[in-house]
């Protein structure tokens, strides 16, 4: 593994500089303010049906500054790193948190945390700027050859996003850390049209690329080529399937329709920066309320649930958060049983507790907000195998089609797009237009089974929105397929 | 903030190249401030600015785009070589690709608000203040955000022209909340002082108040009354499924081959037009043409989708001026939707009701379930109320629907006069005129 990038994209970043505009803000009365400067590039490719979609190249620049006056903060950015621009931005911070603080009767408990001098990249094999887009879009169209090869497929799209960001972050404790990511994946899709029929197949997310804390290898181990043919023959087969059936049955979710359930209805709640209310106006709140940490039967015992930000790969995954927390593993389910918020050193302190790191900001112009790391589910004891094996009768749904649920992470509804159905321990035929709908706690309970280790897989999602303004965050879920029992499905008329 | 100066003498003179067959440039921009609140208290208060230049390289019909937030001289010239780089790859081309160009656009400056665009912190302060105090005095906290800022668009052609337009914008969203029980209310508008924020006020303290005593009702089929914010969200999500051009050549969208056909109830028509001063405007596309007015669906039929130059000659029709950002692959959208309003009155509709349920928004809507049926999931929020009798009866704990919203539209009584601008996410893109809608037989599944 290397873990430094060869031909860095990016420039280094100026520390003397940072360091100056702390010592600016401390000056100026700042209880506490921290400096986020940050650079990403992001490659898209995109290949649609025989042509180029899209090439691009986008790189982002420019520093936060996040500051605690008189009990309450502010927040304002800037890229342009000129003398005059950064101290109007720092007066700007400034004057934010003290009009804050003349308006709230409660002023913002920050607790001091020890100062931190680190250096950290992620790993990786081949650097994914290293590669030709020759050879990226070689990868691409040879993929949509294959998918658009029989007649009834009559669109294809194959996607690549390559990402690398360099973080330096100083605060006023005396930390310094610095952080470089690589990140890779991508997704392929065939569309099989028939009348009034349109189906999709999807490898191995849809909408999003799947993506890792890797580079380029993480492409080829993807192996769009070998998985295409699956892809397109699955989606022709849909446009005969019947739709999926109406009713309370058996399901078993494969491993990524599982990592959207954990996300939406595990990840989310967790959220304590949501339990306290931070997001009543946009996400919403949770049902995980403060009365329910270590007492309340989230799942069944099957449900062990685990933020993660140490798990190699995953895209949830760093040495430290934005505000200078080390990364940690903190298990959230235990045994069925909710035990822990993912925190943030103020809303953890609310809670009597220390920050478990979970504090994250998608670009330099944002704050940082709770974000889920690597939200995992732990494997079980059978195989994927043994799984269906020992149901009786009931749906395996595949690849996240559909999502939404409400404001508390209660109610929800999810659609795939396939479903087989499951009778006497074997697969059998396929089924369009699957969906089930259950609430949280009732769903989880009924959890009878997480497949082991050999199906447990890190997914990627790059989308995760919170926050106004909106943030789009990297967030990972290792999960296996899982199964549940006695879930509502098909409710499309 | 950039001007129309500084496109004309920084970025203008970068697309007179000789290395490139064309190119081209859009420079996009948002600049905001933020006083986020919950439970009475600012928790994120904050400055930000979203900017961000493409450039565009045409050579021998291939494209490369590469784009940078920096405006400093020598991150331009990166920028404009890595798309230079990517334009050269060695690649076949089977459909060539163009940088169309435009004719320079007169814009109105009647959306430009100096005092708005940089409102300061205390200003929203002291309107907080009195929001704050309002829901003290009637035992309940408030959630939301105050907020003001700028946008400014501009794009040049391969021959140097330029179109530049600029507004300022003010928003206010506010979720009063006592118990169980919250109350939405939410106006947009191009200044401060449009924001009536003691309106705003009244309305999400007295739908909280209503709140109060929910009761719960069985999934079926219900009479709907839905207030401008829930439908906006239906439009928005009718436009991201199916309104493009792309949605309609990838043969997934609710418009393919139903051009001039019915798709929806008669009494509905909604277009997308840049111009329309009940929304944000934005006068010109991503491509530096006008913004014109398309009726996606008039009197119940369908028009032709929202184009930009490539889908218009994938699909011969017209271009409509509705390119979207230039790495964007979803393809045309609409950022400026309006929904043509009826005859009927929010409270008539709720007085000509037996058996309704009034809803005051809806949450976290996903169209993907059927796109060519435009079947959508989602919650109510914030306000649901159960309306018998020609009264609103009781609070309602919040349902499912699943519905095809075109069907749903077939089923539409009433259409009210009174329209309002949605565009709660503090941005200006995507804003959505909106009127109130009866409709009848709306599905709940949960």
């Amino acid at each position: 593994m290397r873990n430094k990038p060869k031909n860095v994209i990016l420039n280094v970043m100026n520390k003397q500089l940072l360091r100056a505009m702390l010592n600016k803000l401390k000056s100026k009365g700042a209880e506490y303010a921290d400096i986020r400067s940050v650079k990403t590039g992001h490659e898209n490719i995109s290949v649609f049906n025989h042509a180029v979609e899209n090439i691009s190249f986008h790189i982002d620049e420019g520093y936060g500054i996040r500051v605690l006056y008189n009990g309450a903060w502010g927040f304002s950015c800037g890229s342009d790193f000129s003398e005059k621009e950064i101290e109007k931005n720092i007066k700007l911070a400034i004057g934010i948190a003290r009009s804050s603080s003349s308006l709230n009767k409660t002023k913002s408990v920050y607790p001091a945390y020890p100062a931190v001098h680190a250096v950290h990249s992620s790993s990786y094999q081949i650097n994914p700027f290293e590669v030709s887009q020759e050879a990226k879009l070689h990868y691409l169209f040879y993929t949509n050859e294959i998918l658009l090869k029989p007649p009834k497929i009559k669109f294809a799209q194959s996607t690549l996003d390559f990402y690398h960001t360099e973080k330096l972050f100083l605060n006023s404790e005396g930390s310094e850390i610095e952080q470089s990511f690589i990140e890779s994946g991508g997704y392929c899709e065939a569309v099989a049209c028939a009348g009034s029929l349109v189906e999709k197949r999807s490898y191995p997310t849809s909408r999003h690329s799947q993506i890792r804390q890797a580079g380029y290898e993480y492409v080829q181990e993807l192996d769009f080529h070998a998985h295409a043919p699956r892809v397109r023959d699955e989606a022709i087969m849909l446009l005969s399937a019947p739709d999926a059936p109406c009713g309370q049955t058996t399901i078993i979710l494969d491993g990524y329709q599982t990592a959207m359930q954990v996300h939406e209805s595990c990840g989310h709640p967790a959220e304590l920066d949501r339990v306290l209310g931070s997001e009543l106006s946009y996400a919403g709140g949770s049902f995980l309320t403060l009365e329910k940490a270590g007492r309340f039967r989230y799942g069944s015992k099957a449900v062990n649930i685990t933020a993660d930000s140490t798990l190699a790969g995953g895209v949830g995954s760093f040495a430290y958060d934005d505000e200078g927390v080390k990364a940690q593993a903190v298990a959230l389910v235990k045994n069925g049983i909710f035990s822990d918020y993912l925190t943030s050193r103020e809303t953890a302190a609310a809670i009597g507790k220390t920050s478990n790191g979970t504090m994250r900001a998608d670009s330099y112009n944002h704050i940082p907000l709770i974000r889920m790391t690597n939200i995992n589910l732990e494997p079980g004891k059978p195989s994927l195998g043994e799984l269906i094996a020992d149901t009786k009768e009931g749906l395996f749904l595949a690849t996240n089609k559909s999502w939404s649920i409400d404001d508390l992470r209660l109610n929800f509804q999810f659609g795939s797009e396939i479903a087989w159905q499951i009778k006497n321990g074997k697969l059998g035929r396929a089924y369009k237009n699957p969906l089930y709908y259950s609430t949280t706690p009732y769903f989880w309970n009924n959890c009878s089974g997480v497949a082991n280790k050999d199906s447990w897989y890190i997914w990627g999602i790059p989308t995760c929105g919170k926050g106004e303004p909106a943030q789009s965050m990297h967030v990972g879920h290792g999960t296996a397929p899982a199964r549940f029992e006695k879930i509502m499905v098909g409710v499309k008329k | 903030m950039i001007t129309l100066d500084w496109l004309r003498k920084k970025l203008a003179p970068l697309v007179k190249t000789k290395e490139a067959d064309k190119a081209g440039i859009v420079f996009f921009h948002t600049g905001l401030q933020v006083s986020r609140f919950t439970n009475s208290q600012i928790h994120q208060h904050m400055a930000d600015e979203e900017r961000i230049i493409y450039f565009r390289i045409l050579l021998d019909g291939r494209i490369g785009i590469a784009s940078t937030n920096s405006i400093d001289e020598q991150n331009l010239k990166e920028a404009f070589k890595k798309a230079l780089s990517i334009a050269r790859l060695k690649l076949e081309a089977k459909e060539k690709k163009d940088i169309p160009s435009f004719r320079p656009l007169k814009v109105s400056s009647a959306f430009w608000f100096p005092q708005t665009a940089h409102t300061q912190a205390p200003a929203r302060i002291r309107r907080l203040r009195r929001i704050f105090s309002d829901g003290n005095s009637h035992k309940l906290t408030f959630s939301g955000n105050l907020y003001n800022g700028l946008t400014e668009l501009g794009v040049i052609s391969p021959e140097g022209r330029v179109n530049y337009h600029t507004h300022s914008f003010a928003g206010i969203k506010l979720i009063a909340s006592q118990g169980e029980s919250s109350g939405y209310a939410h106006q947009a508008g191009y200044s401060m002082e449009s924001l009536n924020t003691k309106e705003i006020t009244n309305i999400a303290i007295e739908k909280c108040l209503r709140g109060q005593g929910k009761v719960r009702l069985k999934a079926a089929r219900y009479d709907v009354i839905l207030e401008p914010a829930a439908v906006a969200e239906l439009i928005a999500w009718l436009n991201y499924i199916g309104f493009g051009a792309k949605s309609v050549f990838e043969e997934t969208g609710f418009l393919y081959k139903r051009s001039g056909k019915r798709v929806s109830g008669e009494p509905v028509s909604i277009y997308d037009y840049g111009s329309d001063a009940n929304t944000f405007v934005l006068p010109f596309d991503f491509e530096g043409r006008a913004r014109k007015k398309a009726y996606l669906i008039k009197k119940g039929i369908a028009g032709e989708p929202l184009c930009d130059s490539n889908y218009a000659k994938l699909l011969k029709l017209k271009p409509n001026g509705h390119a979207n950002f230039p790495d964007d692959i979803e393809g045309p959208l609409g950022y400026n939707l309006v929904m043509e309003g009826g005859n009927a009155s929010l409270d008539e509709m709720i007085c000509s009701a037996r058996q309704a349920i009034l809803i005051t928004r809806f949450h976290y809507i996903n169209g993907f379930l059927d796109t060519r049926r435009a079947l959508m999931t989602g919650m109510t929020r914030d306000g649901t109320f159960l309306v018998e009798d020609g009264k609103i009866k009781s609070a309602v704990f919040d349902m499912r629907f699943t519905e095809s919203c075109l069907e749903a539209f077939r089923r539409i009584k009433y259409i009210s006069k009174e329209r309002k601008l949605i565009a709660d996410h503090l941005e200006t893109l995507g804003s959505v005129y909106a009127p109130g809608l009866y409709i009848k037989g709306f599905n709940f599944t949960s």
